[in-house]
């Protein structure tokens, strides 16, 4: 080596660190030219206005979710926003859910301490901060418990939430009726989990179970994926090896579900049908274009938030729901899980979420 | 070799100063028809003295009328017609028993110092064995049983001084000629008040063991008027070196010196070996350490030390060999098993957990419990008493380790060695974390311990403190043990060190010619520094020269080479290769300007042991022979064969791993790596450490014939032959500095050793 | 080479007498020495992997019968361990030098985004490739500087960048999967070559460049000199530390590689994607036989790692068996690969003959 090298090599890496560097740069940026984020509040689609939209009493509702490493979630946290956004006697306030339970509790005492008229909470899980329901239902602030349910009925004012057992009714009714209208007498059926640690997931598999056991069906292989993408391709490729055909599919989750299709896509593999979860905007547009195996999706609306925010102002103003009889919102409220199906699919789309 | 067995030839290692040498000699005639076996060692028959060695079996003593005895080795025998002088074996050999001469005595492990018989006293030491009094009549006698140590023994008829052991032996009497003064020596305990012997009294002078220091006046008086100096410098000479070499005096003025012989032995190795895969740690370790003496442990790194005190300590366990403790054969599992056993080890790296209190680590591991609890209070209690018997009674025992400086910790270490009744204490390199007042601390309170019976091992580098600490001294290196039992205070310096390093067969130098004084400049060092390490270093090298650096560890050698070399950072000074400066700290720069280093420890800093010879070999040049960056194995193999041709590399098979070959071999791999190179100048650090004879000789040849083809080496190494034998130039460093720079021819073994070693030595001790 | 005498002066060598040949390994040949030790190790695991092949013959018999079913099961095994086969590549070379990545999967996810994003996927599918690589060339480099120049412990630097690069990673995409419809880029995991799926050309490509690259380079040589002893290493005038950066970037840069694959499989980038990815990566490598304490290693032992790992995952998905038993068996293998690796052939005789394990101090 000679004396010049040290010198030319560290012009050049520094010269390339620099280009490299201004690259970069420039592909962080994430614009596109429509709207990303395509919130699903209830300005948007409902077009009657509604008499109890007028503005009211200033309210503070508290917020909290579970960070958003998932589509889904993350659009939950945006329909609140959102929604609040759209009320302009709603101060809306947020604390960050942490990693686990345990941080969103220690999150969640800050926030009572400031007193806000309503919290509306999505916990980690439902039983571990069941007591913290109690607690701030003590304290006089109502909660209303979002999806993931309090066991105990006094720690929530409301509680609104899917209807995970009837998603997978819905699923397993979907996929019977069609095996019969093609006239398959023991279809061979797949199942794609999301994280099986969670109660819903279980919720859903039962219920999908039931639905088939009514028709005289079951599940041949289940697996169970991450609620990601790439864990969605990697079990889905796997499946298609142990079932070398397969009449029917559920994936859990459409999220996953892209993932799902892909492996489907890229084993040639389209004899089976398809059903998705969750109803994401790709989901129905796909389902809408008819172009894959994703005939039908079941949903499990991230709406479910921008509802509770509605409510839950409702809630602090004292009022009630303009469509109910009685004065006071009511306790619980299950939304049903709605089967879209390319028929329909053009009245769900501006509800699917991205 | 130990003691036990006096080599036939040559002077006993270890014994004191001048012994004759006598030659082989033929079995001794009986003068009284009874048995004398084996060689006699001096005949000075005048008819009737033999010397005799004899045998372990139980000869019997021999009864030869004006003579005789049966003994394992006379030292000097010097009949002039009755007495002997006899060193007895370990049967109880009937005391030799002279009439009309004092008499040697008897059984065990007994050494005449200075057998002076003029026909009368006689001095002796026994051995451990209850041997009877040998007793003289007309003359003063040597006692009795157990080990005892004649300090000095003049008889001019008169007194003997003796020391007597834990045995009860009787003490000594004698007839006609009074003994020593005061109190009859008798049974170990007893602290006896000096004996003065002034022709009257009876007893004798004994010194006993617990007491472990003596005050040198004691000593003397031990040996009194009586006991001066002996003419021809035998046990006087030895009782000079105890006076001038005494430590300071023990607290208690009752306190009598033993060299630390006479009490029992509670610990004893015998041919103790310990392998690991590839080395042999330990060769063949003779130990033998007494209650209540400081037996110090000698040796260079690499010697064996750390793996003995892991046998010890019940860390490893020896393959072969026996270790006995307390008199019974034991085999320590784990050092669970040897702290209750009653040995403690107080490690270098001291063991403490640093946020816990002095209390609980003292009794870590063992703490009092009741029901699965641990009783605090008892803790602190026991720990305060632990703590005042070594006199710190001051410190509180829930402070946390955390907050005490080094020599605090020490102390902890210590008490919680204590805490388990520890009758053997090893200590590795206590005094390398202290400063100088905390090492008096720290003597002081090894002298509590061992008037407490306490056996301390204590492991040094620094003679100054085996000359004050020690009682004996056991040398270990390359795993075996050179030399057993040496007195510590009297020892010469040269035999210890000479024991470390040294060689026990002569070295074999190829010749070197003449070289002309004045050689190209090859490399030049300008008052290169380290704090802490050495200062104001400036040599030179030349093409083809061959410089020897002599120090002891510690002196800087190697952290000199390793600076040069650009493994460290200089602090201060400058380095030129071929006249133009290196930059300093970069080990790549210095291979660049032709460099080449062999580090000390082969195996952790120049070896990759798993890897083929030949990979270690292109270490640093597989670079230079690869094409286009991919290696070319092939010529790899070729050069390296090339190489190990010419060193005689043993195995041949260059793809086998380096790890299985020898020391010497594994060393002429670092050696040849640097020879693939253009390599200018070779930088060696202990090249010979651990290589056997064969393997040296070669290294040897190969040093020189670099230095014919124009290469300079600087060299380090701790063997002062080995570098005046080597070098054209020697460089004496101590303490960080250069002492001295001169040609090799102007200087000799013994100046070298001076000035590696003054300063260390106490003033008026044997060089 | 410097000077020697041709022959050691007689006087010397008859002094000398010769020595004794020292021990060498047990037995003789090259069979069974420490050379031949990582090929003994390979062979085993082959047989492993020829194990559980035929477990799944035996337990499925009708899949196997079918009529091209088998060789779509190999492409398929091969195609769900590409992705972190390609990563244990760069994760071996790591180990062998002495250090640990647990950022891997971390890399992936941001190399991942950072390419999928409106404005790189505006650029096309170049800028899109070059811009995953250089991100994850970039981030090696972060880690090897802090590990080689800041003396960061590689354990707490890479798990540092793990937590920040995914951290990273969503704050670009916003939480959002980033789906790409950049055609080419889907093709690599549908589209197939003479019959192999591209996917699998690359991790064959990787493999054979990592191979070529540790055993034939000195690149790999240094690795390997300065895993087994850093201080031999330094002394012979190897630059450790700029060495050992590279290697941080060489991990990278196969991170880079593994991003686009895993985007195009899933035809989305996500903040999400690749997570454990660096546990599996480190599995492989281990159980392929590369010490954790560096020095020794195969390229191909890792990739048998990671493809024994996937065949256990198709095994479990044939049989539908549940992951939880299957997560307990992953879990078995790697510590009985690990005390393999404690017991070599020469210490296991050692230990019937003493009864106990030695260990140097």
């Amino acid at each position: 080596m000679t004396q010049h090298d040290p010198v030319r090599r560290r012009f050049l890496l520094g010269g390339a660190a620099l280009g490299a560097g201004a690259l970069l740069a420039a592909c962080t940026s994430n614009e596109s030219g429509g709207d990303n984020n395509n919130a699903q509040t209830q300005g948007n689609n409902n077009a009657s206005p509604n008499a109890n939209s007028a503005p009211g009493k200033k309210v503070t509702i508290g917020f909290s979710a579970p960070a958003a490493d998932h589509g889904w979630i993350a659009a939950i946290t945006s329909n609140a926003k959102a929604q609040a956004a759209e009320y302009s006697d709603v101060t809306f306030s947020t604390v960050e859910a942490g990693a686990d339970a345990a941080a969103q509790r220690s999150a969640l005492s800050t926030m009572i301490s400031q007193k806000p008229d309503v919290i509306v909470l999505l916990p980690h899980d439902g039983k571990e901060l069941n007591a913290f329901g109690l607690e701030a239902m003590k304290a006089g602030i109502p909660v209303v418990n979002l999806d993931r349910a309090f066991p105990d009925a006094l720690a929530y004012r409301l509680q609104i939430k899917g209807d995970n057992y009837g998603m997978g009714v819905a699923a397993g009714n979907y996929i019977a009726a069609q095996m019969k209208a093609k006239g398959v007498s023991a279809p061979i059926i797949g199942e794609i989990a999301g994280i099986d640690n969670l109660e819903l997931t279980q919720e859903r598999t039962a219920g999908f179970n039931a639905a088939l056991a009514a028709n005289g069906m079951k599940v041949a292989n289940r697996r169970a994926a991450q609620f990601t993408v790439d864990s969605g391709q990697a079990e889905m490729s796997q499946l298609l090896q142990a079932l070398p055909k397969m009449d029917a599919l559920w994936n859990h989750d459409d999220d996953q579900g892209i993932g799902v299709l892909a492996a489907a896509n890229q084993a040639n593999r389209k004899e089976f049908l398809m059903v998705g979860g969750a109803g994401s905007k790709a989901a129905i547009e796909a389902i809408q274009a008819d172009n894959s195996v994703l005939k039908c999706t079941v949903t499990y609306s991230p709406s479910m938030a921008s509802s509770a925010i509605s409510l839950a102002r409702l809630i602090a103003q004292g009022k009630g729901m303009s469509d109910l009889v009685e004065l006071q919102v009511p306790k619980e409220i299950i939304l049903a899980s709605e089967t879209i199906t390319k028929e329909n699919a053009s009245t769900y789309l501006p509800l699917g979420f991205s | 070799m130990t003691e036990r067995t006096a080599p036939e030839t040559g002077t006993p290692p270890g014994a004191a100063a001048n012994e004759k040498p006598t030659p082989n000699g033929a079995a001794t005639p009986d003068p009284a028809g009874a048995a004398s076996v084996t060689p006699a060692l001096q005949t000075d028959a005048d008819g009737t003295a033999s010397a005799a060695v004899t045998p372990e079996a139980g000869a019997a003593a021999v009864d030869a009328d004006g003579s005789a005895s049966a003994s394992k080795v006379v030292a000097t025998a010097k009949a002039d017609g009755t007495g002997s002088a006899a060193r007895t074996a370990e049967t109880g050999a009937a005391a030799a028993r002279a009439d009309g001469a004092g008499s040697a005595s008897s059984a065990g492990e007994s050494e005449v110092a200075a057998a002076k018989a003029d026909g009368t006293g006689s001095a002796a030491r026994t051995a451990e064995t209850g041997a009877a009094a040998g007793k003289a009549d007309g003359a003063g006698s040597a006692t009795a049983a157990g080990e005892s140590e004649v300090a000095a023994a003049r008889a001019d008829g008169t007194a003997p001084a003796a020391h007597t052991p834990e045995t009860d032996a009787d003490a000594a009497k004698a007839d006609g000629a009074p003994t020593s003064g005061v109190a009859a020596a008798t049974a170990g305990d007893s602290d006896a008040v000096p004996a003065k012997a002034d022709g009257v009294g009876e007893g004798s002078a004994a010194r006993v063991p617990e007491a472990r220091h003596a005050a040198p006046d004691e000593v003397v008086d031990a040996a009194d008027g009586d006991v001066g100096t002996d003419d021809d410098g035998d046990a006087g000479a030895v009782d000079d070196d105890r006076t001038a070499a005494a430590g300071p005096v023990g607290p208690d003025a009752d306190a009598a010196a033993g060299d630390g012989a006479e009490r029992p032995v509670v610990l004893r190795l015998t041919d103790v070996v310990k392998t690991f895969p590839g080395v042999r740690a330990l060769d063949g370790v003779q130990l033998e350490v007494r209650a209540g003496e400081v037996h110090c442990l000698l040796g260079q790194n690499g010697a064996g030390k750390s793996t003995l005190i892991k046998v010890l300590s019940g860390a490893h366990q020896p393959d072969s060999g026996t270790v006995e403790w307390l008199g019974e054969a034991v085999r320590f599992a784990n050092p669970q098993a040897a702290n209750k056993a009653g040995i403690a080890t107080i490690y270098q790296e001291l063991d403490l957990v640093d946020d816990l209190s002095i209390g609980e680590n003292a009794f870590l591991g063992h703490e009092p419990r009741v029901a699965g609890f641990v009783r605090r209070g008892t803790i602190n209690k026991r720990t305060r008493d632990i703590l005042a018997r070594l006199g710190h009674g001051e410190i509180a025992p829930n402070r946390m380790v955390r907050t005490l400086p080094a020599a605090g910790k020490q102390v902890v270490s210590m008490a919680r060695a204590l805490s388990h009744d520890a009758k053997l204490i090893i200590m590795d390199e206590p005094s390398a974390v202290l400063a100088h007042d905390e090492v008096e601390n720290l003597f002081r309170i090894i002298r509590e311990l061992t008037a407490q019976g306490i056996a301390v091992i204590y492991i040094s580098h620094r003679l100054e403190e085996i000359r004050e600490i020690g009682d004996r001294v056991t040398v270990l290196k390359d795993g075996r043990t050179t030399a057993a039992n040496l007195a510590a205070r009297t020892t010469p310096t040269r035999e210890l060190v000479s024991r470390m390093t040294g060689r026990t067969i002569e070295y074999v130098f190829p010749d070197r010619a003449d070289k002309p004084p004045v050689a190209d400049e090859l490399l030049r060092v300008e008052g290169l520094g380290r704090p802490g390490e050495f200062t104001d270093v400036s040599l030179t090298v030349g093409k083809g020269e061959i410089v020897g650096i002599a120090g002891l560890v510690g002196s800087g050698r190697s952290e000199l080479l390793e600076t040069i070399f650009g493994a460290r950072q200089a602090q201060s000074g400058k380095i030129y290769v071929n006249g133009k400066a290196l930059r300093p700290g970069a080990v790549g720069a210095a291979v660049r300007a032709g460099m080449g280093m062999a580090p000390e420890e082969r195996k952790t800093q120049a070896l990759l042991l798993g890897e083929p010879i030949y990979r270690n070999m292109t270490l640093s040049t597989f670079s230079r022979i690869a094409k286009f960056g991919f290696t070319d194995a092939g010529k790899e193999r070729v050069e390296a064969g090339k190489v190990a041709d010419r060193l005689e590399l043993r195995p041949r098979d260059v793809r086998r791993p380096v790890g299985t070959l020898s020391g010497g071999n594994q060393q002429k791999v670092v050696v040849g790596r640097w020879l693939l190179g253009d390599t200018q100048l070779l930088l060696l650090d202990e090249p010979t450490r651990g290589v056997d004879v064969g393997a040296r000789a070669e290294l040897y040849q190969v040093i020189h014939a670099l230095a014919a083809q124009g290469v300079g080496v600087l060299l380090v190494s701790s063997e002062v032959p080995e570098v005046l034998g080597l070098s054209d130039r020697v460089v004496v460093m101590r303490e960080g500095r250069v002492v001295r720079q001169a040609r090799a021819g102007e200087l000799d073994e013994d100046t070298v050793l001076d000035l590696v070693m003054a300063g260390s030595l106490m003033e008026g001790a044997p060089a | 080479m410097t000077g020697l005498p041709a022959q050691t002066a007689p006087a010397v060598k008859e002094a000398l007498g010769g020595g004794p040949e020292p021990e060498g390994p047990r037995g003789n040949g090259w069979w069974k020495s420490d050379a031949g030790e990582s090929t003994r190790r390979n062979l085993a695991l082959i047989a492993v992997l020829a194990g559980l092949i035929l477990i799944g013959i035996i337990t499925k018999p009708d899949l196997y019968g079918q009529e091209g079913w088998w060789i779509s099961n190999v492409w398929a095994i091969l195609k769900l361990g590409s992705t972190v086969g390609v990563i244990a590549v760069g994760m071996t070379f790591v180990i062998i030098g002495g250090g640990i990545d647990l950022s891997v999967g971390a890399i992936i996810a941001l190399a991942g985004v950072w390419s999928t994003t409106v404005a790189t996927q505006e650029m096309g599918t170049f800028f899109m490739i070059l811009t995953a690589l250089t991100v994850g060339v970039g981030v090696g480099l972060i880690n090897g500087f802090l590990i080689s120049y800041g003396r960061l412990v590689p354990f707490i630097a890479t798990l540092a960048m793990l937590v920040a690069a995914r951290g990273l990673a969503a704050w670009i995409s916003n939480k959002q999967t980033q789906q790409t419809d950049n055609r080419t880029i889907n093709a690599i995991a549908a589209e197939s070559f003479l019959g192999v799926p591209l996917l699998v050309w690359i991790l064959g490509i990787v493999v054979l460049l990592g191979w070529v690259l540790l055993n034939r380079t000195t690149f790999g040589r240094r690795t390997v000199a300065i895993g087994g002893n850093v201080e031999a290493a330094r002394l012979a005038g190897i630059n450790v530390r700029l060495h050992t950066m590279m290697l941080y970037a060489l991990a990278g840069l196969c991170c880079g590689i593994g991003a686009i694959m895993l985007t195009s499989i899933g035809t989305s980038a996500q903040a999400a994607m690749a997570t454990n990815y660096e546990l599996d990566a480190i599995a492989a490598v281990i159980i392929g036989g590369t010490l954790l304490s560096g020095g020794r290693g195969t390229i191909v032992g890792s990739l048998l790692g990671v493809v024994i790992f996937s065949t256990i995952t198709n095994l479990f998905t044939l049989n539908a068996l549940s992951s939880e038993v299957q997560n307990m068996v992953k879990g078995g293998i790697i510590v009985a690969a690990v005390l393999i690796q404690q017991f070599r052939f020469n210490s296991v005789s050692l230990f019937f003959k003493r009864n106990r394990v030695t260990a140097p101090s």
